[in-house]
């Protein structure tokens, strides 16, 4: 079929080694918990992950070929279904859960959904739960770009890999020294990483319940080990920390390495910021009064759960302090909306991607401009740049192919027998990497209500949309693999 | 004859070469000076400055005592226009040549209407001959010739060992009644002589007496007439490039055309189906690597450029691809090519002007004819009086290299050929020639008493 | 600026139009109705004709070209104009005394959403009559009536073409646009008189009822004649001949034209009618299969039946109801949810976003894909041999675009009303595609009284904009629109 098998087993080789390497951290927590009939549901999984890693990368002669677009997009859509399947069998072993909900929690966790298929999360053991929040930070950060900072050979394989594993529309500025730009965002995700589990264990959890939350919210994931998620806690200030980095989280990863050079300028010229932000902020305030009004909560406290929903859900973490699906339809709907929208590019967030919703927005602008001006020549801008038509062309293809996606899931997930709302807001929130949606995946629920079918078939959903819906859905074209039509 | 030619391009020149040859008598006309002057210096034809849309211009020539008008200039439509009117205007047969896409499926109706008698599409022939090369591999469907008497196949040589290393003229020996009159090597046809001697890779074309041909056809027949030809690169989205990946994806070939013009690119994926279009230069080895250059069963270059489609030719071959195909509009590389290695040189020149000769011939003398790999063709003609390979041993006849007569029909008896052997009167001559060779060929079939005093 | 005069003049045409289409009604109240509304639709008739004629008289000289802009707001102003005086029988009968409530009803009219604010077995046969004729004429669109016309009135009404022209194109068929529109109508009124006749001589349902129910289906409007929908009928052949001009409504008129010159060929071999037969047929079939798998019907045959017809109800957008289908297993639902979205055929009587853009959109997909794979690769959006111009391909694009964006934000409007969630999402739909049903609350059988009358006031922005595709009414909120340059 003309791909490069020895370069993607290579690639697959590293993939293994590193899954396996960090199946085995869960067990320090499981000794430090006392839980040793748990040693052997990871290190069964750890050691022979590690040695089939090790075989092919020895094993497998180094390829002199080079890595093209077709491999590029294959390893990335193997690489992650088979870190799924790795880090499920712990849980496969370690609980009873059936290889089904294994596989939907880890699909879950790698890619920093947060949808759970558990129906009493505190029952589970601490080296299980851990492992469970360790796949978000994991997930967050893409096990591919591990693997490439470890791959120094690859320059334009590199290139390839990358278009392939990257969120974000294409416009984002590639740092040339490739290699140089994935330590940089290591490093921002580390500082945000400590830096809130320390926030947090000051807000009084336990460096356990800290570091769990931290994962869930750096990586935009939105597991906890708690059944009533944040709402375990009853504290305005976890609340408030939790906000703050979510939403920092899903800003644009490459903002803050310019904020380095610039300081804040570099934040405030950026359009999707500036969207980002208005959006936010106009929401907060929407449902605010909406709850208020309703007599749900007194102001303040309408405010704080406000902002941390709208904050949650946009950057498509999913925690939640209180049962949003009582809230009144309009914020409700507005909540809805943010569904749609997602994190920023660049960062660890899901969804269409707030810069793509910008340009779509524009676009339609333009488009009710040429209808009333048919000879004009009007461009899409961002900023004080200028789209070009082949971008906007790739936004709108993608706009149209996540509608799609999430109209004709959604409909999978009915004819297991679930109302409209809740099989459509489940597509979506999976596809979208949210985690809940509304009535029966609500944020109180739990997607157990799924069948088995139904649950694998959300898991993958789920994996699409961390890579961006293409790249996996490639792989069932035919044209994927005819190399020449 | 007589004949005229507006449009002093190209085409038009080598036509002109080729009549030359055969005695007639050429007229050119066209608007630019120069190039009058320049021909004019170096061929004996007479030249008309002059814009030959001109009823006028016409007139002035007495187009209605020539015999042909060639019209070949820069235009499709002035082509047709100024071929109708010299229709109109009393020149007993016109020629007009048509280029573009939007009138192939046309052509009947064009003829038809505007009274031509005949259009020739240089891109279109070369397409049909890369694509018969390609697709059918040449092996004569039809090598029966009118009578029905005289058959010609093509073989490989390997598969009768016992011919290689022969030379021709033991040939006998083991052809009983049979003359091999061309050779296909390495993508180049060659007309041996005495002293060819058969390789391994070699095609041979065999004539001889429908019988035994079919004997030896029988015994040597190519299973699988048809290659399993399933992926082909084109670069050059011109109008061959156009009519070639239409008719190779007709056969459900996998074709990806590559093409420098961005426009040109809508144009071509907007007319082809079933076509992969990819926009970039053919030079680019990154684009055609990704694009699978290394898997190709065969790549054709038909960029405007001879020398890229050259050098992209040369790097293919090098590369490993089983069918290169380079076309090639200057006479001046084709020498060069053939020691590099690419397996067929097409020049669309040649082709055209030997479709237009043939019809200028007119079916007096010619009865049948076939290209063969669009380097040489193969005749029928009869015999006319006065014809100057008349009543003389072959072997004395001084035929050119490039030429040699295949076998004769005389009566309802088959003769091959040898070198004791004379043409007569009547006879009707089955003759293979090289395209380049066309215009010596003329010289032979002309009458005797043209050259009058000259003797 | 824009020409005044003309376009006064195009409205008075329109407004007589209304009132002389009003008269039919007038003489059905007449036989059946009390006094108050006879007298309303007299009045209203006379208010119509008489504001109408005099306008036509006062204008009676001007004569011109409309240009774009002048094309587009003549559209969107006949429109609400046109629905401002249809609201005058029943505002002035105090059948409806809310003017707004009145408005909303003839809005519903004229756009064939066929929604009611009111139990229709109590309306009085006049104004059901006038309410169906108003259906009928909305179907072709009152201007496409009035194009045919216009030339003797001494205007060129290409620019109106564009504003209200069902489609991404409104190929003409003749060379006269006059000639193109009386074309599209004539076949227009054949088919109205083929299904009365159909209706009236063959079954026991009278004159009247099959006026109704003719300019309904005709029209793809749904108007009901009774409560139930078409359930009070219970009959099969009721339902196939009602569902047949349903199909036939919602087909390319332009085939029609074609057939009349014997090119069955091309008819046949028409993308768009061959998606959407086959939409049709394959959402049957599933849906036949789910209701008779869950039991809901007891034989296949039966639930083929309802199912059928149920799914050419929605996907003509006229709104026919033949069983209460908000009690259908989801998977049915959340099909018919979704035609909601297709939508019938571009150039026909039905609503919605059409099926020539939803063939377009996966194009459009399909492309990305391949440029994916293929970076320097150029194809061509092609609908059978046809290519479809990049502006086109554009202009298709910002109108799905708009048209998600438009549903998600009356989405949140009307979620204002605090109805549940699936009742908003239902309603939303429906009334954007015009077709009038909705889920939840709303319903097989509900009504629109469950929405304050602002929220009602916008569902009739919504309505008029689905009709005229969106950008009309659009365009006369930007202020692009009214600046000078």
């Amino acid at each position: 079929m003309g791909f490069n098998h020895y370069t993607i087993l290579q690639m697959l080789g590293k993939v293994l080694l590193i899954t396996g390497a960090a199946t085995s951290i869960p067990i320090l927590v499981a000794w430090i918990y006392g839980e040793e009939e748990l040693y052997s549901a990871f290190y069964l999984t750890a050691i022979p992950a590690v040695i089939l890693g090790l075989l092919l990368i020895i094993g497998v002669p180094p390829s002199t070929k080079a890595i093209r677009i077709r491999d590029g997009f294959l390893v990335v859509a193997l690489v992650w279904i088979l870190i799924t399947f790795i880090g499920s069998i712990p849980f496969f072993l370690g609980t009873h859960m059936n290889f089904a909900d294994a596989f939907f929690e880890m699909a879950s966790g790698f890619s920093t959904t947060g949808a759970s298929i558990l129906t009493d999360i505190e029952a589970l053991p601490y080296s299980i739960l851990f492992w469970r929040s360790f796949t978000h930070w994991l997930g967050g950060l893409g096990i591919v770009i591990f693997a490439i900072a470890l791959m120094p050979h690859l320059n334009i394989g590199g290139y390839n890999i990358m278009r392939a594993e990257t969120p974000g529309p294409i416009y984002d500025k590639i740092n040339p020294k490739f290699k140089g730009q994935s330590r940089i965002l290591f490093l921002i995700y580390m500082i945000l990483t400590l830096s809130e589990t320390l926030l947090l264990k000051l807000g009084g959890l336990s460096w356990f319940d800290a570091l769990i939350h931290t994962f869930g919210t750096v990586a935009t994931g939105g597991f906890s080990n708690y059944n009533d998620s944040l709402g375990h806690f009853q504290s305005t200030y976890v609340t408030l920390v939790v906000t703050l980095f979510m939403v920092m989280s899903a800003l644009n990863f490459t903002l803050y390495y310019a904020s380095m050079k610039k300081g804040l300028e570099g934040f405030l010229k950026d359009t999707e910021f500036k969207f980002y932000m208005i959006v936010i902020v106009s929401c907060t305030l929407l449902i605010a009064l909406d709850l208020f009004r309703m007599g749900y909560f007194s102001h303040g406290i309408a405010l704080r759960e406000s902002a941390f929903q709208v904050a949650s859900i946009i950057t498509t973490t999913g925690y939640a302090t209180t049962n949003y699906d009582l809230w009144p339809t309009f914020s409700k709907a507005l909540l809805f909306g943010l569904m749609l929208i997602g994190g920023c590019s660049g960062s660890t967030g899901g969804g269409i991607k707030a810069i793509r919703a910008l340009i779509v927005i524009r676009f339609i602008r333009r488009g009710i401009i040429t209808r009333l001006h048919p000879n004009a020549v009007c461009t899409v801008r961002l900023g004080e740049k200028s789209i070009s038509g082949d971008v906007i062309t790739s936004v709108a293809s993608f706009s149209l192919l996540y509608i799609t996606t999430v109209l004709v899931s959604g409909l999978i997930v009915s004819a297991d027998g679930h109302d409209l709302v809740t099989s459509f807001t489940a597509a979506l929130a999976c596809v979208g990497n949210i985690g809940p949606g509304f009535s029966g995946v609500g944020p109180v629920m739990n997607y157990s209500i799924f069948s088995n079918p139904i649950k694998v078939f959300l898991g993958f959903l789920m994996l699409a949309g961390r890579l961006e819906l293409f790249t996996l859905f490639m792989l069932f074209t035919p044209r994927f693999w005819n190399r020449d039509r | 004859m007589k004949i005229a030619i507006a449009g002093a391009g190209k085409l038009g020149m080598k036509v002109a070469e080729a009549l030359l040859g055969g005695d007639h008598s050429v007229t050119v006309i066209d608007k630019d000076e120069e190039i009058l002057a320049k021909l004019s210096s170096q061929m004996d034809i007479m030249t008309v400055n002059a814009n030959a849309k001109q009823k006028s211009v016409l007139e002035d020539i007495k187009i209605s005592s020539y015999d042909y008008l060639l019209a070949t200039t820069d235009k499709d439509e002035k082509n047709i226009i100024i071929a109708s009117i010299a229709k109109k205007m009393g020149c007993p047969m016109v020629i007009a040549r048509v280029r573009g896409p939007e009138h192939m499926n046309q052509f009947d109706f064009i003829k038809d209407s505007f009274n031509i008698d005949s259009i020739v599409n240089p891109d279109l022939a070369i397409s049909l001959e890369i694509y018969k090369y390609l697709v059918e591999k040449y092996t004569l469907s039809n090598g029966i010739f009118t009578s029905g008497k005289i058959a010609i196949i093509e073989m490989a040589a390997y598969k009768m060992p016992s011919l290689i290393g022969v030379q021709m003229v033991n040939m006998n020996r083991h052809l009983k009644n049979m003359l091999v009159i061309g050779i296909s090597r390495n993508g180049k046809v060659i007309i041996p002589h005495g002293d060819a001697v058969i390789q391994e890779e070699d095609f041979l074309y065999v004539v001889g007496e429908k019988t035994p041909i079919m004997e030896l056809d029988s015994k040597v027949h190519l299973k699988g007439k048809y290659t399993d030809l399933q992926r082909v690169m084109i670069i050059g989205g011109g109008k061959t490039g156009l009519y070639l990946a239409q008719k190779l994806s007709e056969f459900g070939i996998a074709v990806k055309i590559v093409e420098v013009s961005k426009e040109r690119c809508h144009y071509l994926a907007t007319h082809l189906d079933d076509v992969m279009v990819l926009h970039g230069d053919g030079t680019d080895m990154g684009l055609l690597e990704s694009e699978n250059l290394d898997e190709m069963d065969a790549f054709v270059t038909t960029t405007g450029y001879d020398e890229e489609n050259l050098l992209l030719a040369l790097m293919a071959k090098q590369r490993g691809i089983e069918d290169v195909i380079a076309k090639i509009s200057r006479e001046s590389y084709s020498g060069l090519i053939e020691k590099m290695g690419v397996d067929m040189v097409l020049n669309p020149l040649n082709i055209t002007a030997s479709n237009i000769l043939r019809f200028v011939q007119g079916s007096k003398r010619i009865l049948s004819s076939q290209l063969i790999q669009g380097q040489a063709e193969i005749m029928e003609i009869i015999a006319g009086h006065h014809m100057a390979i008349l009543d003389t041993p072959l072997k004395e006849l001084n035929l050119p290299d490039g030429t040699i007569i295949a076998a004769i029909h005389r009566g309802t008896n088959i003769i091959i050929p040898n070198g004791e052997t004379k043409i007569i009167e009547g006879d009707r001559v089955l003759i293979m020639c090289l395209l380049s060779e066309l215009s010596t060929l003329e010289k032979l079939m002309r009458s005797t008493t043209h050259l009058g005093i000259f003797g | 600026m824009l020409n005044w005069k003309v376009i006064l003049k195009i409205i008075s045409v329109i407004v007589f139009i209304v009132g002389i289409s009003m008269v039919p009604s007038w003489l059905v109240a007449l036989k059946n109705d009390s006094f108050w509304v006879q007298k309303a639709l007299l009045q209203s008739a006379l208010i119509s004709l008489t504001l109408g004629g005099a306008g036509m008289l006062y204008f009676k000289k001007t004569s011109g070209n409309l240009l774009l802009r002048d094309g587009y707001f003549v559209v969107a102003m006949s429109w609400i104009v046109a629905s401002i005086f249809g609201a005058l029988p029943y505002w002035l009968s105090a059948d409806l005394a809310h003017p707004i409530d009145a408005f909303f009803e003839s809005v519903a009219g004229f756009t064939t959403t066929g929604s009611t604010v009111r139990n229709v077995d109590l309306m009085p046969r006049g104004l059901l009559l006038w309410k169906a004729t108003s259906n009928w004429l909305g179907g072709m669109g009152i201007l496409v009536f009035a194009i045919s016309i216009l030339p003797a009135l001494g205007i060129n009404g290409q620019a109106i073409v564009r504003a209200e022209a069902p489609g991404p194109t409104f190929e003409k068929m003749t060379a006269r646009l006059s000639a193109s529109t009386k074309i599209l109508y004539g076949t227009y009124i054949s088919f109205t008189l083929a299904e009365f006749c159909l209706l009236y001589f063959f079954t026991d349902m009278g004159a009247f009822d099959s006026i109704v129910n003719t300019f309904g289906s005709v029209s793809t409007g749904g108007l009901f004649a009774h409560r139930q929908g078409l359930a009070f009928y219970d009959s099969v052949y009721i339902e196939a001949v009602i569902a047949s001009f349903c199909y036939l409504s919602s087909v390319s008129f332009l085939l029609y034209f074609l057939l009349l010159q014997r090119k069955w060929k091309e008819v046949l071999g028409n993308r768009e009618l061959q998606t959407f037969t086959g939409i049709i047929l394959g959402t049957s079939f599933l849906i036949a299969t789910n209701l008779f798998l869950t039991g809901t019907y007891e034989t296949w045959i039966s639930a083929f039946r309802h199912g059928f017809f149920q799914v050419v109800s929605f996907i003509s957008t006229s709104g026919y109801v033949i069983a209460d289908f908000t009690k259908w297993p989801y998977l049915s639902q959340a099909l018919l949810f979704l035609l909601l979205f297709i939508g019938g055929c571009a150039s026909s009587t039905a609503g919605s976003m059409k099926v020539i853009r939803i063939i377009i959109s996966f194009k459009i997909m399909a492309r990305m894909f391949f440029k994916r794979l293929h970076p320097s690769g150029i194809i061509a959006v092609k609908v059978g041999q046809k290519p479809i111009p990049a502006d086109t391909v554009s202009k298709i694009t910002s109108f799905m675009m708009l048209y998600f964006m438009v549903y998600i934000v009356s989405l949140i409007l009307l979620s204002l009303q605090n109805l549940d969630f699936e009742t908003t999402m239902g309603v939303a739909a429906g009334c954007l595609s015009n077709t009038g049903l909705g889920f939840g609350e709303m319903g097989a059988t509900g009504n629109y009284s469950m929405f304050s009358p602002g929220l009602r006031l916008y569902l009739c922005a919504m309505m008029l904009m689905g009709r005229l595709e969106l950008f009309t009414i659009f365009l006369l909120f930007t202020p692009t629109f009214w600046r000078n340059t």
